[in-house]
């Protein structure tokens, strides 16, 4: 390359740079009718936008010109807006939610059975006096639920074992017994199987590195434990980090080390190395997670059939463009993008799924885009935001 | 790139590869048209030409060049449409994007910038391709539809006349 080419070359590259990473403008939306909510820029009085219906308007008759204004009409109005308040909890959502509510006025945290539908409190969760509830699982019946709880911090976490009988609005502590974390332990996180027979439990030792998970056989007594390579510590950021396919098998755990990401154990296989058994699927900060969506927000939720996996995101920071979105289990790829649109997504933002149908097809999300606070199911595309009090944040519900 | 284009559908893939790609495609456009807003029209015709034409696209893996030579012939019937503007933007400096860059000045930038603009359209196109997107002759000539032969004589055309530009202007 002589001295002109490389100088062409240069003021090229350097003209380029006047269109900046992230000054595209959103894609506007095609002028026929698409399902909404996936990124497409709704036309405005821009040339983008009136372009479509320009050349309808000099061609046909007013007629038609009038359904392009209808049409146009539609896209801007509220084709992302969700019903409010909730018609109903929507297809498969499970009629009842376990949540911890914060505690106000000097009260202490409690666990309440809310109606999905409504909100309403429809039993309480008779915890001891003066212990702190820090996390609840529910099994796949909507009945079975467990409690960690706690008097003070530092203190050991004890489990509790409940049953709710919605025809009564009671609930009841059950007489199987349930595991605990001891005071030298940290509890890192829980989940109860979808049949409510097993329950998986991370703690890490308190002064050696390390952590452990057990699962428990609850109608049997036994357990299996299974440890960290040696050295590696601090795997779990936070609570909720477990989920159990349907097959009461197959669990799916958050860590953060060695690599963050998502790692699927097959609990029925012997063995006592995490490190070993627990296979990567998809790598959070290094794999095609990062490359091609962003961070995820919140940790990915192992959908109940065992192969996808659904969590917030947002692609591209800096653009304000995020939402839900859908990656398989098996190979961490990126499936889908749900209810996906620019919004004020971004670092902090506490964006979570909370529940998701066997196929991730329908999933209970909190905080979704232009919603902060609130829970709201999330099925095809479609947003009904659900009505209830105020929720720990992050928040702490199973349903 | 691959597996998403093929489970998505179209207007998820479609608004994914946009918000991957736009940048890139928009930048090529303002290099071959010389004016932004232009450029991200055609860029958005492009997209949307990928929506309609989806459901027809063989090879969904290969979206992205369908998009690039959908930029590439509308910057084409833009140019035909509205001459671009002659006159070059007050770009701001930014940074150096390489040494060569780092010894030009701000002055011989924007008058190699005037030059470029006042290159016959084949023929920006062509330095374009060439420098920018750094394709090789045949991959032009496939871009283009013109022979690899003609890709090099007008490359050669250009870059002569680039430096009568710049001659004259001095």
């Amino acid at each position: 390359m002589n001295a002109s080419e490389s100088q062409v070359k240069a003021v090229l590259s350097w003209l380029a740079e006047e269109i900046t990473e992230d000054s595209a403008p959103p894609l506007a939306r095609p002028p026929s009718p698409s399902p909404a909510g996936l990124g497409w820029r709704e036309p405005t009085s821009r040339a983008h936008g009136v372009k479509w219906l320009a050349p309808v308007a000099a061609a046909v008759s007013v007629g038609v010109v009038a359904a392009g204004i209808v049409f146009a009409a539609s896209l801007t109005g509220g084709a992302h807006r969700p019903s409010e308040p909730a018609a109903g909890d929507g297809p498969e959502v499970p009629p009842y939610y376990f949540a911890v509510s914060p505690g106000s006025g000097g009260r202490p945290a409690q666990v309440a059975v809310r109606a999905t539908r409504t909100g309403a409190r429809v039993a309480s969760v008779p915890l001891r006096p003066g212990w702190v509830p820090i996390d609840v699982s529910v099994a796949a019946d909507d009945r079975t639920f467990v409690v960690a709880a706690r008097q003070h911090a530092g203190q050991g976490v004890t489990i509790s074992l409940f049953k709710f009988d919605p025809a009564k609005r009671r609930v009841q502590l059950s007489n199987t017994p349930a595991p605990a974390v001891p005071a030298h332990h940290v509890f890192a996180g829980f989940a109860l199987s979808p049949n409510g027979e097993r329950l998986a439990l991370a703690s890490m030792p308190r002064h050696v590195t390390g952590w452990q998970l057990q699962v428990f056989n609850l109608r049997s007594g036994g357990v299996q434990t299974w440890t960290s390579p040696a050295g590696q510590v601090y795997p779990f950021s936070e609570p909720l980090s477990m989920r159990w396919a349907a097959d009461n098998v197959t669990l799916a755990i958050n860590v953060t080390a060695p690599h963050p990401g998502v790692c699927v154990l097959r609990t029925n296989i012997p063995g006592n190395s995490a490190g070993q058994d627990c296979r990567t699927v998809l790598p959070l900060l290094t794999g095609p997670l990062a490359k091609k969506v962003g961070n995820a927000i919140s940790f990915p939720v192992l959908t109940l059939n065992g192969r996808t996996m659904v969590a917030s995101a947002t692609a591209f920071p800096g653009r304000r463009l995020g939402g839900f979105a859908q990656w398989s289990a098996r190979t961490g790829r990126l499936l889908r993008l749900l209810d996906w649109h620019p919004a004020p997504l971004g670092a902090g933002s506490q964006a979570d799924v909370l529940w998701t149908n066997a196929t991730g097809s329908v999933l209970v999300v909190y905080a979704p885009p232009h919603h902060a606070g609130r829970t709201a199911i999330l099925s095809h595309g479609q947003l009904t935001l659900l009505p209830g009090p105020a929720m720990a944040i992050p928040p702490i519900a199973a349903w | 790139m691959t597996q998403t284009l093929r489970d998505g559908g179209a207007e998820a893939t479609v608004a994914w590869l946009y918000q991957e790609s736009a940048v890139s495609f928009i930048r090529l456009a303002h290099l071959i048209l010389g004016n932004r807003a232009a450029a991200e029209d055609v860029v958005q015709d492009a997209f949307l030409g990928l929506y309609r034409r989806w459901d027809l696209l063989a090879e969904k893996d290969k979206a992205l060049g369908y998009v690039r030579v959908s930029v590439l012939n509308g910057c084409r019937r833009a140019a035909r449409r509205t001459r671009a503007a002659e006159s070059v933007p007050g770009y701001d400096p930014g940074p150096a994007a390489s040494a060569e860059l780092a010894a030009l000045s701000m002055e011989t930038r924007r008058e190699v910038a005037r030059a470029l603009r006042s290159l016959p359209g084949r023929q920006r196109e062509v330095l374009v391709l060439t420098y920018y997107l750094e394709l090789s002759d045949q991959q032009i000539a496939q871009e283009t539809g013109i022979r690899p032969t003609t890709v090099r004589s007008t490359r050669h055309r250009a870059l002569a006349a680039l430096g009568r530009v710049l001659k004259e202007r001095s």
